[in-house]
């Protein structure tokens, strides 16, 4: 799933490629072989799911540069966030 | 997957826009990367002849040129040009007076040393394509004097970058790309067919395909008198370098371009290198021990008992599906090709191109499924090219050898089903119209169901819900409305007695000016190895890197990774919490995960300021953040051993009788190897003991006066307030309220060993006024259970 971009707001930038989309979750109708494995009656329900990248939707709220920047555990950066 | 939208636009031309057509085809799920156009802007510039050079008389390296630039009445323009490679009736692209190239040059009239120049002769850098070469770019011999460049070398055209999932083998080639724009646009599409080609040569090679599950399917054919040196046509060579495929030979060139058209990877030997040649024979088979085969790519090739390989009686020549042998391989000389065309199980070939260090277009297809239905055609349609483009050429006739074909059995697809996975209401009409797009084989019967056949070059549907999906990409995903799902919403009571959340947990800490941190679960093996208890940490089958390869037992690890990271950044105080899952093996192979909470302290108890002395943090320091991370929960301390703690500056913590982690300050040896300035504290707790929520309950309030009594005992310097605490209230003496240390003291008017505690005892009933005897009596028991239990004395 795209969002629009939130830097050029969908005009075309090179964050988004010039596309004007940012992909920030992937996301679908579950498939019946993993209901299966999960005693789901594919026949009688239907699954959607959707897993977002909380990193990227940081860095995109926060205007976080660097995905790195998360796990490097800087005080400076840390003490930001308060 | 790279390639020309000129080349797709002839086999299917829908009344798209560029932007529209990259719109259209990423939304049904082949996403367009990017697209580059060929070459940039540039006009007035044609194909030319220099007809006579001349030395410049002033400058060595200049070249004073007559060019025929097909202007009216055979004027020829004199030309000063620069370039090494200009010679007597080589044709380039001549850029024109007025004419603007794309590094903004404009072409004028012009003296060079004192030589007049109208017009300039080009490299394809100077024109803004091509790769960085000395010189001019030298055109075909045939190309017509005075045409537009642009047009005769189809610069007016754009290469699309497709990023295929792996799922979609059947768009990589441009036959298959064509065969789904037209599905998605309801266009058109035609694909050429070309006439066979007849046999003018019997020759024939034997094929004794022995892996015929690994290789299903293999053609051959020999084609005899080939002029390797034939020039490849420039449409093709155009289109192949739009693919990102560099021109090597006519034969290798019409190879590539047939897999670039239909997808089917292919591979020419040199007839005369195959041992025995005519009487020789071409084997499939898988590498025998202490096989060996040098690669076009002249890597010298141990071979493994799970490749497959194609040999002759004597040797493997090929990787089958993957690359060819250097020594077989089609080079300047060949005069007799034998061509295969064949399809490898992708089994066989998955993982295979990890394994080596390396990938082909080829075994990039192989892998995800070639169309087994066009194994012959592509040799036919290799053929047909190869006599159609080298004069003299003679094909044999094709030796076919086939065994079990993957299957493609019809699928029942209940229109109830479709509608209830894509909550709209397709009509049967618009199924089957959209089943059409798709060229499907299907039939329907009367109860709404389809039964259709997945075609050859689809590997990726077998069951019900992957045509329904198809169904819905070629539909349009953005076709579907939204719609809030309806349902009912019941309201779950919270019990009383249920989990605080970690997030309170957070902000306690946070509060209490410590910085969260997050990191990896993979950890280096020497932070397991010094930091943690149980030290048995589950090592990872494929780690990312050696010092990520293993799951971490403790948090501990990383924080202190998180310190150093920190100290080597001038940071002089740190205090950070994580809280995070750790992993623990199991007896057996079974494994648990539990979450920790984790803290390290670092540097001056407070920020520098005048009101308080600076001096380090200290583990009372840390006991306090702990009580309070726990609270209402009461914690004890008691002291233990563990290697990564200071002995004596450390205890495990306990909450209702169960050690739940640890506090203390860093071993001065870790804190020596991890080059650690000033003493570290550190603690760890699971976090299951501090999410317990606890119901309190109301005590009644004495009306009645307290009374205070304060007791200062000598004890030995090893037994702990804890301990004491402990037994006291273990006497359980109703009116004693409360208790608690208020003094402490060690020194030299005490005896060595031992310490000093005051308590002071909050005395009080709920019925009456305390008597003098009632409260002697209450605290004589108290100090005589502290003598018979700890040896404790009065202190006067």
């Amino acid at each position: 799933m795209d969002i629009s971009c939130v830097i050029c707001n969908g005009a075309g930038c090179r964050v988004c490629s010039h596309t004007g989309w940012l992909e920030v979750l992937g996301c679908g109708m579950v498939h019946p072989n993993v209901l299966k494995y999960v005693n789901i009656d594919s026949e009688k329900y239907t699954a959607f799911a959707f897993g977002v990248g909380v990193e990227r939707l940081t860095m995109l709220r926060y205007g976080v540069s660097d995905l790195r920047l998360f796990f490097e555990n800087d005080l400076r950066f840390l003490a930001q966030f308060n | 997957m790279r390639f020309s939208e000129n080349w797709l636009r002839s086999l299917v031309n829908p009344p798209f826009s560029r932007d529209q057509l990259i719109h259209e085809l990423t939304m049904a799920g082949v996403e367009v990367e990017c697209v580059d156009e060929v070459a940039p802007a540039f006009d007035n510039v044609v194909v030319a002849e220099v007809i006579s050079i001349q030395k410049h008389p002033d400058a060595d390296r200049l070249t004073i040129c007559k060019v025929d630039a097909g202007l009216a009445d055979d004027t020829l323009l004199q030309i000063v040009c620069g370039a090494p490679n200009v010679s007597e009736g080589i044709k380039v692209p001549c850029a024109l007076v007025g004419a603007s190239l794309p590094s903004g040059l404009v072409i004028k009239q012009s003296k060079l040393r004192g030589i007049e120049s109208f017009g300039m002769l080009c490299s394809a850098q100077e024109l803004g394509f091509g790769e960085k070469k000395e010189g001019l770019l030298s055109l075909p011999a045939d190309a017509p004097v005075g045409m537009n460049f642009r047009d005769y070398y189809q610069l007016d055209d754009h290469i699309f970058s497709l990023k295929l999932t792996p799922n979609r083998a059947d768009c990589l080639s441009v036959n298959g790309i064509a065969r789904e724009v037209a599905a998605i646009s309801d266009t058109s599409l035609h694909i050429p067919e070309y006439d066979l080609v007849n046999d003018y040569c019997k020759d024939r090679l034997t094929v004794n395909v022995t892996e015929s599950e690994a290789c299903p399917l293999y053609c051959g054919r020999i084609i005899r008198n080939i002029t390797i040196e034939t020039p490849t046509p420039l449409w093709m060579i155009h289109r192949l370098e739009r693919s990102g495929i560099r021109t090597i030979n006519i034969v290798v060139d019409i190879l590539n371009y047939v897999m670039l058209e239909m997808g089917q990877p292919m591979h020419g030997f040199d007839l005369s290198k195959i041992s025995n040649q005519l009487s020789g024979k071409i084997i499939v088979r898988f590498a025998q021990p202490n096989e060996s085969l040098k690669l076009i790519n002249g890597e010298n090739l141990e071979l493994q008992s799970d490749m497959l390989v194609i040999a002759d009686i004597n040797r493997p020549v090929a990787l089958a599906g993957i690359m060819g042998g250097l020594e077989t391989s089609i080079q300047s000389g060949t005069m007799d090709v034998f061509l295969e065309s064949a399809y490898f199980s992708p089994h066989v070939i998955s993982g295979k191109s990890f394994k080596l260090g390396f990938n082909t277009d080829s075994a990039y297809r192989f892998e995800r499924g070639v169309d087994f239905a066009s194994t012959r055609k592509a040799l036919e349609r290799a053929t047909q090219l190869i006599l159609e483009l080298i004069n003299g050429a003679a094909a044999g006739p094709i030796t076919e050898v086939e065994g079990p074909l993957p299957q493609r059995n019809p699928v029942l697809v209940r229109l109830s089903k479709l509608q209830q996975i894509l909550g709209i209401d397709l009509s049967r009409s618009q199924v089957a119209s959209i089943l059409e797009r798709l060229r499907f084989n299907f039939s329907e019967d009367n109860k709404g169901i389809f039964h259709i056949s997945p075609p050859s070059y689809r590997f990726d549907l077998a069951i019900e819900v992957d045509f329904i999906e198809e169904i819905a990409r070629i539909y349009g995903y953005d076709r579907i409305p939204v719609n809030l799902p309806k349902t009912t919403v019941t309201m779950l009571p919270e019990s009383e007695l249920g989990m605080i959340s970690p997030s309170w947990l957070r902000n306690i800490l946070a509060l209490r000016d410590y910085q969260e941190v997050i990191n990896y679960a993979f950890v280096d093996p020497q932070w397991e190895l010094d930091f943690s208890k149980s030290c048995a940490p589950i090592t990872l089958k494929n780690p990312i890197a050696s010092q990520m390869s293993v799951m971490r037992t403790t948090l501990i690890g990383g924080l202190v990774a998180n310190l150093q990271f920190n100290i080597s950044r001038k940071q002089s105080r740190v205090r950070l919490f994580e809280i995070g899952c750790c992993f623990l093996r199991d007896i057996g192979d079974s494994y648990q995960q539990i979450e920790k909470v984790a803290g390290i302290c670092y540097g001056d108890a407070f920020e520098e300021q005048w009101g308080v002395a600076s001096r380090n943090i200290d583990y009372f320091d840390i006991k306090m953040d702990i009580e309070s991370l726990c609270l209402p929960q009461q914690v004890t301390f008691s002291e233990c051993e563990h290697h990564a703690f200071h002995s004596g500056k450390s205890a495990q913590i306990i909450i209702d009788n169960r050690v739940v982690g640890w506090v203390g300050e860093l071993h001065p040896r870790l804190q020596a190897q991890y080059d650690i300035p000033r003493p570290v504290i550190l603690f760890e707790l699971s976090l299951d003991s501090l999410i317990r929520k606890h119901l309190s309950s109301a005590k009644v309030l004495s009306k009645f006066p307290p009374v205070y009594r304060d007791i200062a005992i000598v004890i030995s310097e090893h037994v702990t307030n804890d301990q004491l605490l402990k037994i006291m209230k273990d006497e359980q003496i109703h009116i004693v309220k409360e208790i608690y240390l208020f003094d402490y003291y060690s020194g030299k008017s005490l005896e060595k060993g031992k310490k000093s505690y005051a308590y002071r005892i909050l005395l009080q009933d709920n019925e009456k006024t305390l008597t003098d005897q009632e409260i002697e009596a209450a605290i004589l028991k108290l100090i005589s259970v502290l003598q018979a239990k700890y040896d404790a004395k009065l202190r006067v």
